[in-house]
């Protein structure tokens, strides 16, 4: 077959299945400029008749926006830095240190990846509500800071970096503290960026925990600010500024993901390849 | 690893001593945190679910129930319903998922023409907000203002009546979750089909076997371990849903889209009724356990 001819046959299912992708998003672009009126019009229209873009300035006054950002990425960001230094140790004491139970140790980590949150959840509630945490940054952080798969990752990757390097610097009188924080640290560089983007965009997004924590309005984050944006507006007449809300929220981690790709890509497969 | 081996029993006693304070030091906190985070709720959650709590008062005074909480549980419809609804929801999601992620994943590979494009393409869901998306696609769905039903008509088929509809619920939230989940996996089949040598097709291009023929004796033979890492990541996904049903149809209408992870989460938060939720807590834990280790095994059998 001739490589023109087989690139035609690939690029059409491709184009087919990817239009199935796409028209969400096309869709939800077309109607956040849509009117209040035109939302609801039968039978509906494709593209607005006139482009409503002071919806993008209206919104804000509708919901805090400004404040859920805030919310969730001083929530996101310190998860991640959490979670990027509890993988990094973890998986570096897993990977290159022999002691009695290492196995069973890995095992036990790796375990808590079947455990479905909703096992979780109810004593978690409580724990949270013990401390006092709840609607609080802490209650929304602390139970996200460590995750199986950043130390499964790390230790993977850590155990790549010779032992021999260890050793030499152990011999020139350097503290373990100091391997750690001077050598292996900044050789897991790589492999923590992929983790880093990878949990950003999986707290970003993150629902069912802030659902459970959060009752005051301040408090919300994104995903469940853009929630009560649907409860605000029971009547479809508003469906409009859902989607522009929608917009606001899902085009950051869009534009994030296509500058960062590469290392989405590396964090699945990374993981997915061991399994 | 094999290093120390060689090397003199000495040394390695004295490097030991140096090991526990060091591992003390670098798992101590994370260890620390999973008893605190993950076991301690893990055996409260089993405790519960033998216990009659409706929040008032501590936990640990709760009256002990026995089984009964189970017992209501095999005699409550919604739960039944809900059962049934998320093994259908975990089925559809275990036939689709894989055959899709994987013809995706050849396409992709195979494809020269803007490839970077397609990836994009087809990963943008994965990463989009759950809820928005969620919202997005109740919208698409809606049986008077959405645009499927207008799509549906331009072919000449009947408009129906998707979220609204008790037939349909459920299928449209499958139809939401592969939309959002296909991406993931395909790129996870992507990496496998890379990582196949083209040294086994070009042997049997020699030996005059067909695409097709390549396909099923070395692609898919070859891409078992990615096939089993699949499979459970999806049953274990799907039997958590949460989101897309809770934005989307709420469990509704009559409970036709009800699904355990939304049921305990409105027994728990809606009714207060912690020992109930509990112990619908516990059974999904039981069956993501055992769907994973039957998979496991089936897929080791078939190796042999």
């Amino acid at each position: 077959m001739k490589p023109a001819l087989k690139q035609t046959l690939i690029c059409i299912p491709l184009a087919i299945f990817g239009s199935f992708m796409a028209f969400p998003f096309i869709w939800m672009l077309l109607s956040s400029i849509k009117s209040a009126e035109e939302i609801i019009t039968v039978p509906i229209t494709w593209f607005p008749g006139h482009p409503q873009w002071h919806n993008y300035k209206d919104i804000w006054s509708v919901i805090p926006l400004g404040n859920m950002y805030v919310n969730s990425l001083i929530v996101t960001v310190l998860i991640v830095i959490g979670v990027l230094l509890t993988s990094s140790m973890a998986g570096f004491a897993l990977a290159k240190y022999r002691f009695k139970g290492r196995e069973v140790v890995f095992m036990l980590i790796l375990s808590t990846m079947m455990i479905p949150f909703f096992v979780l959840f109810i004593p978690l509630f409580f724990i949270i509500k013990e401390f006092g945490w709840i609607n609080s940054y802490a209650g929304l952080i602390v139970p996200n800071i460590v995750t199986a798969f950043g130390i499964f990752l790390m230790r993977q990757f850590t155990s790549g970096i010779p032992d021999e390097m260890i050793q030499a610097a152990r011999i020139d009188g350097a503290s373990e503290w100091r391997v750690y924080w001077k050598m292996i640290l900044p050789l897991q560089k790589q492999a923590l960026a992929a983790l880093a983007i990878f949990s950003f965009v999986y707290q970003w997004d993150s629902f069912l925990w802030p659902l459970v924590v959060v009752s005051d309005e301040g408090m919300n984050t994104l995903p469940l600010g853009i929630n009560m944006l649907r409860n605000a507006y029971s009547s479809q007449a508003n469906m409009n500024m859902m989607m522009t809300g929608s917009t606001i929220i899902v085009v950051p981690s869009l534009l994030v993901f296509v500058l960062l790709q590469r290392y989405f890509i590396k964090g699945i497969t990374m993981t997915g390849m061991k399994g | 690893m094999e290093l120390t081996i060689d090397k003199p029993r000495k040394p390695r006693k004295k490097l030991k001593e140096t090991n526990g304070t060091a591992v003390f030091l670098f798992l101590g906190p994370t260890l620390l945190f999973l008893a605190i985070f993950f076991l301690f709720p893990l055996i409260a959650t089993i405790y519960l679910s033998f216990h009659q709590w409706d929040l008032l008062g501590p936990a640990l005074d709760a009256p002990f129930s026995g089984w009964d909480n189970y017992k209501i549980l095999m005699s409550d419809g919604r739960f039944l319903k809900a059962l049934t609804n998320t093994f259908l929801f975990v089925l559809a999601n275990l036939i689709f998922m894989p055959l899709l992620a994987l013809g995706i994943a050849y396409l992709l590979n195979e494809v020269k023409v803007m490839a970077w494009f397609w990836r994009l393409l087809f990963f943008l869901p994965v990463i989009t907000s759950a809820v928005a998306m969620s919202l997005v696609w109740q919208y698409i769905f809606d049986p008077t203002y959405g645009p499927l039903n207008e799509l549906l008509k331009a072919f000449g088929l009947a408009p129906q009546g998707w979220i609204m509809s008790t037939k349909l619920s459920l299928i449209s939230v499958v139809i939401v979750s592969l939309w959002q989940g296909i991406g993931y996996h395909a790129i996870i089949y992507l990496a496998g089909l890379q990582g196949i040598s083209e040294d086994y097709y070009e042997a049997a291009k020699i030996d005059g076997a067909g695409a097709w023929r390549r396909f099923l004796s070395i692609t898919i033979p070859l891409l078992k371990p990615t096939s089993v890492f699949v499979l459970v990541m999806v049953a274990i996904n799907a039997f958590q849903a949460f989101t897309q049903f809770y934005v989307m149809t709420n469990g509704g209408p009559m409970d036709s889209s009800n699904v355990l992870g939304l049921y305990i989460y409105q027994t728990a938060f809606d009714f207060l009724n912690m020992g109930k939720a509990a112990s619908m807590s516990v059974i999904m834990f039981v069956l993501v356990i055992a769907f994973s280790f039957v998979q496991f095994k089936m897929m080791r059998q078939q190796e042999e």
